[in-house]
């Protein structure tokens, strides 16, 4: 018997979060009766193979959607066109729907999206003008329940009191989309004058990624967050374009939103808000939350579930004081744990129900002998996507993308480690192979992008 | 957004592989960060050699005259122009890799 075929566009790379990889992953898990293929927007297939593929259902993942914000948007969403008018159904997940919305929009109807998943559930008309007219829209988290929680320790056998990381958003969005940022430095600041390990940053360069970011959050006893969002709207990111410019001209680029003129008069109008992924992840590895007092599924109390700190540092002490008592702060940390993790009330299931329920025919489509094809390639392609060796992954795209392009020389002695490495591991045919796909699919290697195959169970029993 | 030279484990094969991403792509920024690692002092001469080479000649993105010049012109200038150069995508490609851009997304 056929099954329903499933193709999930994403655009996994290097740096992509743990929350990512797990939310693509989902769909294979929790679709068992379906064929669920990951397919990386800018991996190159041989010739012909894209344009005679008839998926079931074709999902667009929110880290493809949120190339919208780079130059070559208008070459990315044109590459699978072609994919989404062939499949009967098209689901898109977005995420910072509030930054170039209206690219957004714009693609929904150019690509006859069917259903749009989205986490903002007010001021959608403002988001989706044409959008909201054709397809159906529905509210989803950012982020979901882990499947599998790792045992932690307790809260006084981890090293690290205070551990975050946030990125400092630009103003463009802006003030609430900075104060998440603002919140995180202060407390921190706070917390580490009272003799508190911290280990927090806004740093891009000192983020954590993959599998090592779990493993950080089960070291640390606390969290601070709160809902991320934004109160400006940025239709096409010409805002945003217009504070990096500001920034870059005046040498600094810490200007906040009430400080920017143009950004000013906007801000405010809207307050576009959404759970982070972190509270999930926070709660799987049994930390103890500092929370802004807010909605949070209606399932979180404050002093219950977490410490709850004002936006305006009112009650800073009492949060400090309560930090130094572990024994409730576990409990807390425990019924955080029981409400959203082992209530089952929010895994990924729910994402997957969301986004398939309905869209799939009765009757799969016939299967055609391309999808079959794929499928080989594409598991061909994940073979050196292990944790172990995803750096050499990374470089053998570089290679292969640097030799192509043939702006300089490449360098010989680098080059000679890559291959040696790659020969010992068996797969000098893959490299050819890639290699030859790559130079057939030249809008492969001239974007910029590094591809990552999703490693799925599968191919690792395999 | 230099995603190559988060180094996450100490292996020293995913190091030197790492080295070897950063020199193939010339990526001066994150050559110059591998090179702040004592870890660098253990490279192969060789390698190392390429990396110093890397982090003293070739130019950061911030160094491109194109993409200073972009910061004094309106924003609406700059997204129409960025289309334009996308009407022709050997030009746009040939751009970024001048400018260094590609290098925000490895």
């Amino acid at each position: 018997m056929s099954r329903h075929k499933v193709l999930v566009i994403h655009a996994l790379r290097p740096t992509s979060r743990q929350t990512t990889i797990d939310h693509l992953l989902a769909f294979r898990e929790h679709l068992p009766n379906a064929d669920v293929q990951y397919l990386h927007f800018a991996q190159p297939l041989p010739k012909g193979m894209l344009d005679q593929v008839e998926p079931d259902l074709l999902i667009v993942n929110y880290d493809y959607l949120n190339y919208r914000f780079t130059p070559l948007w208008p070459y990315v969403k044109n590459r699978h066109r072609n994919l989404a008018r062939q499949s009967r159904k098209v689901v898109a997940i977005a995420q910072d729907d509030f930054w170039a919305h209206r690219l957004l929009d714009n693609w929904c109807m150019s690509w006859k999206v069917d259903r749009v998943l989205t986490p903002i559930d007010n001021h959608l008309h403002v988001l989706y003008p044409r959008t909201i007219r054709r397809a159906e829209i529905q509210t989803v988290l950012t982020g979901y329940a882990p499947t599998s929680v790792e045992p932690s320790d307790p809260l006084a056998a981890r090293p690290i009191d205070l551990g975050q990381r946030v990125r400092a958003m630009p103003a463009h969005l802006g003030a609430y989309a900075q104060e998440k940022a603002h919140q995180t430095i202060e407390f921190s600041r706070h917390v580490r004058e009272v003799g508190f390990v911290v280990n927090v940053s806004a740093r891009v360069e000192d983020g954590i990624v993959g599998a090592d970011w779990p493993k950080f959050l089960r070291q640390c006893k606390f969290t601070v967050g709160m809902k991320g969002g934004a109160s400006i709207a940025d239709p096409y990111g010409l805002l945003y374009a217009r504070v990096e410019a500001r920034g870059q001209r005046r040498t600094h680029n810490h200007d906040t939103a009430d400080s920017i003129p143009f950004l000013r008069r906007r801000d405010g109008r809207h307050r576009f808000s959404a759970i982070s992924p972190r509270l999930f992840e926070a709660a799987a590895a049994g930390m103890c939350q500092v929370l802004r007092p807010d909605d949070y599924l209606g399932v979180l109390e404050p002093w219950v579930h977490y410490l709850p700190l004002n936006h305006d540092f009112s009650n800073v002490q009492e949060v400090v004081l309560a930090m130094r008592d572990l024994e409730r702060c576990q409990e807390v940390a425990n019924n955080s744990h029981k409400q959203l993790i082992d209530s089952g009330k929010f895994s990924y299931r729910r994402l997957v129900d969301d986004a398939v329920n309905g869209l799939l025919a009765d009757s799969p489509s016939a299967a055609a002998m391309t999808w079959s094809d794929m499928v080989i390639y594409l598991s061909r392609a994940a073979q050196l996507c292990k944790p172990e060796t995803i750096h050499l992954h990374d470089a053998a795209m570089h290679l292969i993308y640097e030799t192509l392009s043939g702006q300089h020389r490449v360098s010989q002695c680098a080059k000679t480690q890559v291959v040696n490495s790659i020969s010992q591991l068996g797969l000098s045919d893959w490299l050819r192979e890639q290699g030859d796909s790559s130079r057939s699919d030249s809008l492969s290697w001239r974007s910029p992008w590094i591809w990552r195959t999703l490693r799925t169970e599968s191919e690792r029993n395999n | 957004m230099v995603g190559v030279i988060i180094v996450t484990s100490h292996d020293v094969d995913a190091y030197l592989v790492t080295v070897c991403s950063v020199i193939i792509t010339s990526n001066q920024q994150a050559a110059v960060k591998l090179l702040v690692d004592p870890a660098s002092h253990s490279l192969p001469a060789d390698l190392y050699a390429e990396l110093i080479e890397v982090a003293r000649t070739r130019p950061a993105s911030s160094m491109s005259n194109v993409v200073r010049l972009s910061y004094y012109l309106p924003a609406w200038v700059q997204y129409i122009g960025q289309r334009l150069v996308l009407l022709s995508p050997r030009f746009g490609y040939w751009l970024l890799r001048k400018t260094k851009l590609h290098h925000r997304w490895y």
